[in-house]
């Protein structure tokens, strides 16, 4: 079963916050705590961890969309990476 | 304060509770994002608050952050490679800055999640220790909140370009101190309706780079909630190297 990647609480304040990029494609590999978006709000940058390890299978959130707390920014399938 | 002994030397359950600041003069870009990236590393190992400051100033180059892009430099990139500086395009927030001597560049590496504070926090304490600094020397500066910086009578004065890593902080900020404007206007303001300015422009005298330094420091810890900081001069990573760089007759 998918696991979603949310947007955790960043305490970003009133600051509207953007998808600045993904930085592994759909079907990727990531391990558990690998960056996996990068968030853009004003004069900063904070990537976004995988939750679990596995492949990337949906992306909900594309290039420039405005995120808020709690989001769901992807998913990812978990699977054995050996 | 606490003034225990020390009594556990190993580096892996060791725990400091202070902000470690690097005063490195001018340091070429690369080199010091090469030693941004090694403290990066080693802070998120980490299990304590022990933060690092690298304080340096840069031989002229241009940096493009997320926010920023090509159209903000008002030469082409001929005119760059003929003036022998270098541009670089960064994950970091902010848009595109001109790097030169007088600008105070500060690079803050911090476990803000451990040190409690989110991304506004952090802003906050950066901006507001600018301003602080500001204000010993007299000049009178204040924050915007719909724009990162820090913003004095005739312009801005400090930018604002900072990354989050699993919650460490790197990159950071600049300010002005005294550099050569023909260089800083290089790049348009990303803030249109605000110019460039620097701190000695607006005093209409000099200001040292080793005066607001040392107030940036003691503000900075202060922000961030450090009761105790170690000054170092130098790095060992660092070696000295010889660069040729463009000076205007």
């Amino acid at each position: 079963m998918a696991t979603p990647i949310r947007l955790p609480q960043i305490g970003a304040g009133s600051a509207e916050l953007s998808v600045s990029c993904w930085l592994v494609d759909i079907g990727e590999l990531v391990d558990k705590g690998d960056r996996v978006i990068e968030l853009l709000t004003a004069g900063m940058t904070f990537d976004v961890s995988a939750p679990v390890s596995g492949r990337l299978s949906r992306v909900d959130k594309p290039l420039d969309s405005p995120v808020t707390v709690g989001d769901i920014l992807g998913w990812i399938d978990p699977e054995t990476t050996a | 304060m606490n003034h225990a002994p020390v009594t556990d030397w190993n580096p892996r359950t060791r725990r400091s509770d202070s902000l470690e600041v690097y005063l490195l003069g001018r340091v070429d870009f690369e080199s010091a994002v090469r030693l941004q990236k090694r403290w990066l590393y080693e802070i998120t190992g980490r299990q304590d608050r022990m933060g690092v400051l690298l304080l340096c100033e840069h031989p002229p180059v241009v940096t493009i952050g997320r926010e920023g892009s090509r159209s903000q430099l008002t030469v082409d990139n001929r005119e760059l490679q003929s003036r022998l500086i270098d541009l670089h395009w960064l994950n970091r927030g902010g848009g595109a800055l001109v790097h030169a001597p007088g600008q105070l560049a500060a690079y803050p590496i911090l476990p803000l999640d451990r040190l409690g504070l989110g991304l506004a926090d952090y802003r906050l304490a950066l901006e507001q220790a600018v301003i602080e600094s500001c204000r010993e020397l007299r000049v009178p500066a204040t924050r915007r909140p719909e724009y990162p910086g820090v913003f004095c009578r005739t312009g801005q004065l400090a930018w604002i370009g900072s990354a989050v890593r699993s919650w460490v902080s790197y990159h950071g900020m600049f300010i002005n101190v005294s550099p050569a404007m023909h260089l800083v206007r290089l790049v348009e303001p990303t803030t249109a309706s605000e110019p460039t300015t620097s701190i000695s422009t607006q005093r209409t005298r000099p200001t040292s780079m080793h005066s607001l330094r040392e107030h940036l420091i003691r503000h900075l810890a202060g922000q961030l909630g450090y009761q105790h900081w170690h000054l170092y001069t130098g790095h060992p990573l660092l070696t000295r190297t010889g660069k040729k760089v463009h000076v205007s007759a």
